[in-house]
């Protein structure tokens, strides 16, 4: 889908480093507000519920479904290779809970609004790992 | 409520100026700005000298902007050298044109000014693509986006468009009545970037795929061009050379939207005639048709059917072609057209009976600031 050598890469900085480092580890986690117990992502300083900016990192299952999808067949990303997916992944913890990923190990025009994914970590660099999400193999 | 400020047409759009659109251009920027300002200066029948205030909303917006006044922008303090302005009160915004606007009537109305010229000017830079984003580490917000190829306005509003049709069951054959629309205006607008090129539905539905569902059609082209504008109060506009395009309403996006526009905005929904609403893609006249209330959530892709946005319909939309049929002037387009069509001067497009226009110009949906404006006729 990519070169992995010229694609953009996150800079993890304060706030963002948990979830990268995370990640690197093969864990998905998501912030929780200490105050109203609401996930969050991508990652705030506040809860956009309530504005506490107590929270927590916690674990999530990593299984979602297809919300909202484009195939990119032109892209103005440096190194990517279309055609690719990009998503919007809902995630079960809780309604509305969505992740922007890219939909992989399979062809793009197979995805479609609610497919059930899963997460998997795509190594791009020395010290990142993307989540990513694929189909949910047929059982 | 903050439209009474400007309610009761106190100021106006006394004078209009744009160069034609360049689709790439070497030409200096600061050149097709001035050659802008100076024509909306003599069309209201003045001279540089009698501008004593200027607003202008000078960023680029596209991602291999670099930036540089008086190449890819030109600031106020540009402008103001550059036409050898004496102005009493001159500041630059950060938004689309209607933002101007508004600061430019908020300071004609606290007297900071009496005659204030705005200017809009776009760059498409030549060697290189207008949105490529070539950042090697992302920061922010961004950091969870454009590592996976999700690259600028394109793909994050390919999202939406593609969420929208799968819960309204909208076709592209619906999205195409809006492109067509604009194409079929922008035949009549002399100065329109895909004037002499009608689009048909085969031609639509074979275009290459941007970020799909999006296809290349359903995105604005990007443009070298400027326009610009002189507005004054409301007395002195009447004594002017023009029938003057009044300010007879301005409504912040985020009280317009959810709500009944036209009572915002103090008039009947029988009395707006014609409308410009913002279309750097097609799919956003859909989103503000129903964000404004003009028609019902997930209705907007049955509204724009069967000609009723057509010149000649019962709801005429972007008559000069819009951005997807004139260029990417970054809404500065729908303001000119709303003010020529209450003018009475936009030629062989002129829809009927025209005394108020309405113009909303960004995205349509949450986030939007920009204010909706209402132009009107004596």
């Amino acid at each position: 889908m990519s070169d992995a050598q010229s694609r953009p890469l996150p800079a993890p900085d304060t706030l963002t480093r948990p979830y990268w480092d995370a990640a690197f580890a093969e864990r998905l986690e998501l912030q929780r507000c200490d105050a109203c117990g609401r996930l969050r992502c991508p990652p705030a300083g506040h809860c956009p519920d309530c504005g506490s900016d107590a929270f927590h990192w916690i674990p999530v299952s990593g299984s979602g479904i297809v919300y909202a999808f484009c195939v990119a067949y032109d892209t103005l990303v440096r190194g990517f290779s279309p055609p690719y997916v990009v998503a919007q992944v809902e995630l079960p913890e809780q309604a509305g809970l969505r992740i922007v990923t890219n939909i992989v190990e399979c062809d793009p025009e197979t995805v479609h609004t609610g497919m059930p994914v899963e997460v998997v970590f795509e190594l791009v660099s020395n010290d990142i790992r993307l989540p990513q999400f694929r189909p949910v193999a047929a059982i | 409520m903050s439209t009474q400020t400007v309610r009761n047409r106190r100021a106006a759009i006394a004078g209009i100026g744009s160069t034609p659109m360049l689709r790439k251009a070497d030409d200096d920027l600061g050149t097709v700005a001035a050659t802008a300002a100076l024509a909306a200066i003599e069309d209201a029948g003045l001279t540089v000298d009698d501008i004593d205030g200027y607003i202008g909303c000078p960023t680029a917006p596209n991602a291999s902007a670099r930036h540089e006044d008086g190449v890819d922008e030109v600031s106020a303090g540009f402008m103001v050298q550059k036409l050898g302005l004496r102005p009493r009160w001159a500041q630059d915004v950060r938004g689309l044109p209607p933002t101007a606007v508004e600061r430019g009537v908020q300071a004609l109305l606290a007297g900071e000014c009496t005659t204030l010229l705005f200017v809009r000017a776009m760059y498409n830079p030549t060697g290189v693509r207008y949105a490529q984003m070539s950042r090697p580490l992302i920061s922010g917000p961004d950091q969870f986006t454009l590592p996976y190829g999700l690259g600028g306005a394109g793909g994050r509003h390919s999202l939406w468009l593609q969420r929208y049709m799968y819960d309204h069951g909208a076709t592209r054959e619906d999205l195409f009545q809006v492109v067509q629309n604009a194409r079929q205006n922008a035949q009549l607008n002399p100065i329109a970037h895909w004037r002499g090129r009608p689009l048909t539905l085969d031609d639509y539905l074979q275009a290459r795929w941007i970020y799909k569902p999006m296809c290349l059609f359903d995105c604005d082209i990007p443009v070298t061009a400027a326009g610009a504008l002189v507005l004054t109060t409301a007395d002195r506009a009447r004594d002017l050379q023009q029938p003057p395009a009044f300010v007879s309403a301005i409504v912040n996006s985020q009280q317009a939207a959810g709500s009944d526009i036209f009572q915002a905005l103090g008039v009947e929904r029988t009395e707006v005639q014609v409308a410009q609403i913002y279309d750097g893609y097609s799919h956003f006249v859909w989103f503000w048709l129903e964000a404004l209330g003009i028609c019902g959530p997930g209705e907007a892709h049955e509204f724009t059917r069967d000609g009723r946005i057509n010149l000649g319909g019962a709801f005429p939309l972007n008559t000069f072609g819009g951005n997807l049929g004139e260029g990417r002037l970054h809404g500065f387009g729908h303001v000119r057209e709303g003010a020529l069509q209450v003018m009475g001067r936009a030629g062989q497009r002129q829809a009927g009976g025209v005394r108020n226009c309405l113009v909303a110009v960004g995205v349509g949906y949450p986030g939007s600031t920009t204010p909706v404006l209402l132009l009107s006729a004596e």
